[in-house]
């Protein structure tokens, strides 16, 4: 047996050769966006990029099933799509529904971090860890001495709020309070912001207003991904930063004259005297 | 001043030329040469380093102001990659088949019509510290094989600086098994000669001319009807190997412009060795397979077969290089003005896989293993100074060995890196407009799927590797040989691993003059395999 002849090499050589010239392209347009629409011919598409923070979420596009979220898979790209809005859903047992319009454009990708609330905060009264019980179960969340100290330090230290201005920096993000207003900022002038700060991949802004009715916010702070803002009525809400509608508002507690404050990553919330944690 | 310099240099290349033609022969590196030469040799020295740099930095500079066209080329890249493991695989097929060809024919029948008889064959086993079972396996394997000792001269060149004992393991084959052959020699290659580097070439070079005066001369042998075959000291051949080797030289239509390239199997060990080790051996001998069915690409490798003739022309085996066995070829082909080619004898020889007794030191040996076998870079720099003195070489020729070398050593250190680091940098650096785009979430999808397919090329090498591995000893169980087939999962590792980054360090030795040395393989073998198994086609 001789090795392979020259002449087969080079007509294997050829035959790969030309099967590469020939995929290159549709694999280049295909990589790029484009779609082959019958009667429509070559389409440019976007796509939509969602992530979902927990497990065990169901997410719908255009009423069509995309998937469960697991352990695993924690976001989706849904690719294929045609320029325009596109109707998102996602559900989980226990949180609000979140859904929106989200814009795409061709040739380019919308991304949305979905933000999951609870239907109903968990509010728990905050006592020592030593402390005796007296007799009711639960409903208490029970912090050390050091941690204790921190929260009744926080809320005896001068809120740094009143008319307005900047109340809370959160990397490139403020939220500013204005009139009574509450607004979200991306403070770097010469780089894009995120996504939700875009109502289209195109179309960025870089102030969001999270509260702008006729109510009067006293205070506002970043977190858990959202910004939270206490109004003089003293309901305490959380809600989402996104400049396309409709983002996610949740009441998560009401009492005239109440405060908050954030320590140690926790909502703390005094009522009347009494410290209550938040959480979801 | 500077002119009288450089009369005074053109001087001496000339005087060079007129005393001996062919004075660049054996050039090392650049230190050997000095003045123009040198500064020309430096500069091919660091060719291959500058481009493998030049590209990879290119790539990410591309992936910084350019990421959309960065993501693109990954993309391509990638399905060139597929089709690139498609177009060899077809060779590597046809190869398979043709050793298993190659295995079931009976060489000595062949050679009933050819005129044979006054073939020698010499064997040359350098060695060092290497225990005396594994010295036995390799002469036991000869003597197994079906062809006539008689007609079979063995060298057994101990390196001087492995010490009494190993000369006691040399003498000790010799009483047992030297009477056996027409000849068999002891020699000990004494250390430190002026102009050596301490390595397989020097003592390579040491045991064929001690066989020349001790052997050859002494018996009065026609250097024309002597074979030699330098091996490594575990090459273990197979039964037809000495039938095979002579129908390739008695039938090659230049047999004295020929070397000949056996199949490298690394199956001695191929059991006890780990996974890691395992792949890596199959991966270089199924690239030595790919390049048997492409002759032109074929340089010496490892275990290979020359005339005496050819040899005794270039001064046997450059003893100052790393990777002496794929520079004699060069060394012949300049020789011969081009007149030289390496015939594929797609037959194998078995040596041992890289295995230490510990996973992390076996790590280590096949690391600095890959390190020598990639430094042939060096031959780039000998290859461009050696074709620029030759000027009987034919220029298309000159062009497409450069191309091929440098060529092989710029993919093989910048395609695993940008396969599996550097292409995907547009997605670390791209910036927030490209991450925006489709095409960034495009390239890992597209480029995973003409990837993974590329798995598919490799799935069939695991078949093949099946195929070579020698009967399953019986201490180990079934699951063993499904690691066979699973340690190809390992691929993407190993060729970043073992084989772009020690590729990586040596053209950066080269490139800043930090040469590197000959390091010798530790033969650590657990248990011998005295006669691998391949089954025959058919």
């Amino acid at each position: 047996m001789e090795p392979l002849s020259r002449s087969k090499r080079t007509a294997y050589l050829s035959i790969f050769a030309f099967l590469f010239c020939a995929i290159v392209p549709v694999v280049l347009l295909y990589a790029g966006g484009y779609r082959f629409h019958l009667g429509e011919g070559f389409v440019q598409t976007g796509g939509l990029y969602l992530e979902v923070p927990y497990a065990g979420a169901r997410v719908t596009v255009n009423g069509s099933f995309v998937g469960e979220t697991n352990f695993l898979t924690r976001s989706y790209y849904i690719g294929d799509l045609t320029a325009g809005s596109h109707s998102v859903h996602v559900s989980k047992d226990g949180f609000l529904p979140w859904h929106r319009a989200l814009e795409v454009e061709p040739r380019l990708v919308t991304s949305a971090h979905v933000l999951l609330v609870p239907d109903d905060a968990l509010i728990e009264e905050v006592v020592l860890e030593g402390e005796e019980e007296d007799g009711e179960a639960g409903g208490r969340y029970r912090v050390s001495d050091e941690l204790y100290a921190s929260i009744v330090d926080a809320f005896e230290r001068t809120q740094p709020i009143s008319a307005g201005g900047t109340v809370d920096v959160e990397g490139n993000l403020a939220l500013v309070l204005s009139d009574g207003d509450v607004t979200a900022h991306w403070l770097l002038a010469d780089a894009p912001p995120p996504s939700y700060f875009c109502r289209s991949p195109s179309h960025c802004t870089r102030r969001i207003a999270l509260e702008s009715g006729p109510e009067t916010s006293v205070n506002a702070a970043f977190w858990m991904g959202g910004a939270l803002y206490l109004r003089e009525d003293g309901g305490l809400m959380f809600t989402e930063i996104d400049a396309r509608p409709t983002p996610v508002s949740a009441l998560l507690y009401r009492a005239r004259g109440a405060e908050f404050r954030i320590v140690a990553g926790e909502l703390f919330v005094k009522d009347n005297g009494r410290i209550v944690r938040v959480g979801f | 001043m500077e002119q009288s310099k450089r009369y005074a240099e053109a001087s001496a290349a000339k005087e060079n030329a007129a005393r001996d033609p062919y004075w660049y022969l054996h050039v090392a590196r650049a230190t050997d040469l000095s003045g123009r030469d040198r500064t020309l040799y430096r500069a091919f020295e660091m060719l291959p380093g500058a481009l493998s740099i030049a590209t990879l930095a290119a790539l990410v500079l591309l992936a910084l102001l350019y990421p959309t066209i960065a993501a693109y080329f990954t993309i391509v890249f990638a399905m060139y990659w597929l089709f690139k493991v498609g177009f060899l695989s077809i060779h590597l097929r046809h190869n398979m088949r043709r050793l298993r060809h190659n295995m079931s024919l009976d060489w000595n029948a062949r050679l009933s019509g050819l005129k044979h008889e006054k073939i020698v064959h010499l064997v040359l086993f350098p060695f060092s510290s290497e225990p005396y079972e594994v010295v036995e396996g390799s002469i036991r394997a000869i003597l197994e094989a079906k062809w006539d000792p008689k007609r079979i001269a063995v060298v057994l060149s101990v390196e001087a600086r492995a010490g009494e004992e190993q000369v006691r393991v040399a003498r000790r084959i010799q009483e047992t098994y030297g009477s056996r052959f027409l000849d068999f020699l002891v020699t000990v290659h004494p250390d430190g000669l002026p102009g050596e580097l301490p390595g397989k070439g020097a003592n390579l070079s040491h045991a064929a001319e001690a066989a020349r005066v001790g052997f050859l001369d002494a018996r009065r042998i026609d250097y024309r009807n002597v074979l030699v075959s330098a091996f490594d000291i575990d090459t273990v051949v197979y039964p037809h190997y000495f039938g095979c080797l002579t129908w390739y030289f008695l039938t090659a239509e230049r047999p004295y412009q020929s070397s000949f390239q056996p199949v490298p199997l690394f199956n001695n060990n191929i059991w006890q060795a780990p996974m890691l080790a395992r792949v890596i051996a199959y991966s270089s001998t199924f690239w030595q397979m790919i390049q048997q069915e492409r002759p032109e690409k074929l340089a010496t490798f490892s275990s290979h077969a020359t005339p005496f003739v050819a040899l005794l022309k270039v001064g046997y085996w450059q003893r100052n290089v790393v990777s002496e066995d794929s520079r004699i070829f060069w060394n012949l082909f300049v020789r011969h003005d081009g007149e030289y080619r390496v015939v594929p004898v797609a037959y194998p020889v078995s040596m041992d896989a890289n295995a230490a007794p510990g996973f992390r030191q076996t790590v280590a040996n096949l690391y600095r293993q890959h390190r020598r076998w990639t430094y042939g870079v060096e031959n780039v720099a000998y290859i461009l100074f050696a074709f620029m003195h030759n000027r009987k070489i034919p220029r298309a020729l000159k062009v497409r060995a450069v191309l091929v070398q440098i060529e092989g050593f710029w993919s093989l250190v910048t395609h695993p890196l940008i396969l599996f680091a550097v292409g995907w940098m547009p997605l670390i650096v791209g910036g927030s407009a490209f991450g925006a785009s489709v095409l960034s979430y495009s390239l890992p999808v597209v480029a995973k799927f003409f990837l993974t397919a590329a798995m598919f090329g490799l799935v069939a090498s695991a078949a093949y590797s099946i195929l070579l591995v020698p009967k399953r000893p019986e201490e180990f169980g079934v699951l063993r040989s499904v690691a066979l087939v699973a340690q190809w999962l390992l691929v993407p590792l190993t060729l970043v691993a073992f084989s772009a980054i020690p590729g990586f360090e040596s053209q950066l030795r080269l490139m800043t003059g930090r040469y590197l040395g000959f390091w010798i393989t530790p033969k650590t073998r657990v248990q011998l395999i005295p006669k691998p198994a391949l089954k025959p086609h058919g």
